[in-house]
């Protein structure tokens, strides 16, 4: 090896190990800029179905019950406030939940994907997290396919008759993977590797995420199974109104 | 004052219930043009959902409510809005919009006014409660007295007869609490007919000349002040102290058998005859 | 929350908004069209100039903002430079025990004008987002004919997101008192109480905001008076000329 790349070596290996110690990313937005014009529009009409969807059934809610729009309001805010909150952590480092795992578990995935996008266009211009023209791509990677595994996941538990706490666990740290396996494959569609393509690509994405994302999913998980036993310590009958733990 | 006394809202028999639990219980009240009345009675008496119900945000179970001396048919009561203002205690849980101009523009947007009276009410509004130079901010950037007074604009843009304020001094300082007790007076010179909620004996006897008193669902008391507080029994039960004034008159007028006509509602009134008659 | 802080107070918040929305997302558009880093180089320096000098945006404030979606581009456009093969198929090659990773140089072209274009994108976007208070970014949404049931939601979560977040200070500040984020295992516990107590507060509050809306007479519809700003001439010359030096610059160069 030359000098130089000697140095190049040794400051990946460094910026590596400082970030994986320290994962600042906060889940995995797709930062702005990043993608083609191709792209942002293709995941945007990939996410259409599933926002008009969405709409439908919240429109039918609304019409139901008036009164749920501020409820559901202020469950987009709490998702916001809950991804914007610092999870406490040994390094000092700055990680956040995606939030969108527990709004999967209690409002189901279409309301999830309503909700998410607001949160996400938020995130963008309040926060400084993703951006608008990578909007569709992050919007199907968090908002949609993240809580529908999630959804899929915490149903079938259940009929499994898994302890529920498990089912939690398991719905929000795999629904987290998701994720961040569709952002790293959104990601290697963009760059293919010019040796393996798409799928190449993709593996280097999901390894070079890999040392921050695993614990957050981890994080993710616990936390939200967490946040579930507190709140029902503190209220059941507010859940049941919204429909969970039937 | 020799005026003829105006009806402007009724109820009659007024009960509401929530999921088979009795929340009010046949209030019978009649609300006079241009009256100060205090509602007083323990947090769970009835008096939040009372005024939701004047203000039609709820619909009463039974019962009848007129406006003006008009029976109101059961489907208009949602309209009542347009006629009843009502502050409500906590500013955070009123205001919604991302700045105060717009924020002030919510209610009258709803009576469908044309844009350009709503623009003039806004104005009219924001120059009422003195927030002008804040009528581009944002709530969250606001202190807790600019968001009651914002949140006091609100109402006043809707330009109804009827105030209702809930609590209106909860929750801040002494000098905030002070410009809003202003504000009342200045509304009740305005020609406002006015309801406060309050747990302050102090504060609704110096403002109110009519009192409600609620306890568990029911009007427990409905007169003026001055009567009220002396009976033993209905404070007892609303869990309400004589105000500090009275029990201060009630000592001199005892010991130094005072006898007057004159009774003071406030200290600046006390202190006044004090300084006049006690050398 | 700081961008919030500084949309209100920018020297362009009285710019309109719609003006704004389509300056950043026009230049935003045509940075991943043409994919130029001429281009890119303009609209960084046009969109930075706009937010410190129109805006008046503190230089500080502006690139610890730049700063934020660093280890996400840094990685990335690694990746995107890197490639691993069972040859040394690149112009510099390391080799680990079995592969070899490989840098073009027509790789680290690609990742650098990638993070050019990333950042422009950013300047863009932080142009408006400095300037522009949400509620009147909502409302531009409202002229494009979003659906309404969307825009009254952002509406809504928008003005209620401060206060959760305000609620949430307060607990997490009267935890800290109490000591509880000693260890990891009791900062998660913690932070899920107060995560959880959050969530049932919020829903409570739902309900009385909601008496709210209808003690002023809402039925379904949000509206607000809007104020109308107009654009200057001055504003629009300079938008034209902008797009014409991007359009030049894209087209007509080598």
């Amino acid at each position: 090896m030359t000098k130089l790349q000697k140095n190049v070596w040794k400051a990946s290996i460094a910026i590596a190990l400082a970030l994986s110690v320290c994962p600042v990313s906060n889940a995995m937005h797709i930062m702005e800029g990043f993608l083609p014009p191709a792209l942002c529009i293709a995941w945007g009409v990939v996410c259409l179905p599933f926002l008009v969807k969405g709409l439908i059934n919240l429109k039918k809610i609304f019409a139901e019950n008036r009164r749920a729009v501020t409820l559901v309001a202020m469950a987009g805010a709490y998702v916001f406030v809950l991804s914007a909150l610092k999870i406490p952590s040994v390094t000092g480092s700055c990680s956040h939940m995606t939030g969108t795992g527990f709004s999967a578990i209690l409002f189901g995935p279409s309301v999830t994907s309503i909700l998410g996008i607001i949160v996400l266009v938020f995130q963008a211009i309040l926060l400084a997290h993703g951006g608008l023209t990578t909007l569709g791509a992050n919007t199907f990677s968090m908002a949609i396919a993240g809580p529908l595994l999630t959804y899929g996941i915490f149903g079938l538990c259940k009929k499994l008759k898994v302890n529920k706490n498990v089912s939690i666990f398991l719905a929000a740290a795999l629904g987290d993977l998701f994720t961040y396996c569709v952002t790293s494959v959104q990601l290697a569609i963009a760059y293919p590797s010019a040796n393996g393509g798409v799928a190449a690509s993709a593996l280097e994405f999901l390894g070079v995420f890999a040392p921050t994302q695993l614990p957050l999913a981890v994080i993710e998980g616990i936390l939200t199974v967490l946040i579930m036993m507190a709140m029902e310590s503190y209220a059941r009958p507010e859940l049941k109104a919204i429909g969970y733990g039937r | 004052m020799s005026r003829i006394r105006e009806e402007l809202l009724k109820t009659r028999d007024l009960s509401f219930a929530y999921e088979d639990k009795t929340v009010l219980q046949s209030i019978n009240v009649t609300i006079y043009r241009g009256e100060r009345i205090a509602v007083m009675g323990p947090n769970g008496a009835g008096k939040s959902t009372f005024f939701l119900n004047l203000n039609g945000v709820l619909t009463p179970g039974q019962g009848e409510i007129f406006l003006e001396g008009r029976k109101l048919e059961k489907k208009a009561f949602h309209e009542l809005y347009k006629k009843v203002g009502f502050v409500f205690q906590d500013a955070d849980s009123q205001i919604i919009a991302s700045n105060v101009r717009a924020e002030i523009s919510f209610g009258p947007m709803n009576l469908g006014l044309t844009k350009a009276e709503v623009q003039r009410r806004v104005e009219a509004a924001l120059d009422y409660m003195d927030l002008q130079e804040l009528k581009d901010r944002a709530p969250q950037y606001l202190s807790g007295g600019e968001k009651k007074r914002v949140s006091i604009a609100d109402i006043l843009a809707m330009e109804s007869e009827l105030l209702i304020f809930d609590e209106p001094m909860a929750a801040l300082d002494p000098v905030n609490a002070n410009l809003v007790e202003q504000i009342i007076d200045r509304l009740h010179t305005d020609g406002k007919t006015l309801l406060i909620a309050t747990h302050d004996v102090d504060f609704a006897y110096r403002f109110a000349d009519r009192l409600l008193v609620f306890s568990e669902g029911a009007l427990l008391a409905d007169g003026p002040p001055e009567e009220i507080f002396q009976k033993q029994e209905v404070l007892e039960k609303a869990h309400l102290k004589k105000p500090a004034v009275m029990q201060v008159w009630e000592a001199l007028t005892d010991k130094e058998s005072l006898q007057t006509d004159f009774a003071p509602r406030t200290i600046d009134q006390l202190t006044a005859y004090l300084s006049q008659t006690v050398k | 929350m700081k961008i919030d802080y500084y949309a209100y107070h920018s020297g362009m918040t009285k710019w309109n908004a719609g003006f704004k929305v389509l300056l950043a997302v026009g230049t935003l558009l045509m940075v991943i069209i043409f994919n130029r880093v001429r281009i890119s180089l303009f609209a960084i320096l046009v969109m930075s100039g706009l937010t410190l000098i129109a805006g008046r945006l503190p230089i500080r404030t502006y690139a610890h903002y730049l700063t934020i979606p660093f280890a996400f581009m840094l990685l990335s456009s690694v990746m995107i430079a890197v490639d691993f093969a069972g040859t040394p198929k690149g112009d510099f090659n390391f080799s680990l025990c079995f592969f070899y990773v490989c840098v073009t140089r027509q790789g680290i072209a690609t990742a650098a004008q990638v993070l050019l274009k990333a950042f422009a994108g950013m300047s863009a976007l932080y142009m408006m987002a400095f300037s522009t208070p949400m509620g009147e970014f909502i409302c531009v949404l409202q002229n494009l004919h979003l659906p309404g049931l969307l825009v009254e939601l952002m509406h809504l979560i928008y003005r209620y997101i401060f206060i959760l977040l305000e609620t949430a200070e307060r607990m997490q500040t009267a935890a800290k008192v109490r000591l509880g984020y000693g260890s990891l295992r009791q900062g998660f516990r913690t932070f899920a109480g107060i995560a959880g107590n959050l969530f049932i507060l919020s829903m409570q509050k739902a309900e009385r905001y909601y008496d709210a809306l209808a003690a002023r007479g809402y039925d379904g519809k949000l509206e607000f008076l809007r104020e109308q700003r107009p654009v200057s001439a001055g504003q629009l010359a300079g938008a034209a000329a902008y797009i014409a030096a991007i359009i030049i610059l894209g087209r007509f160069t080598r």
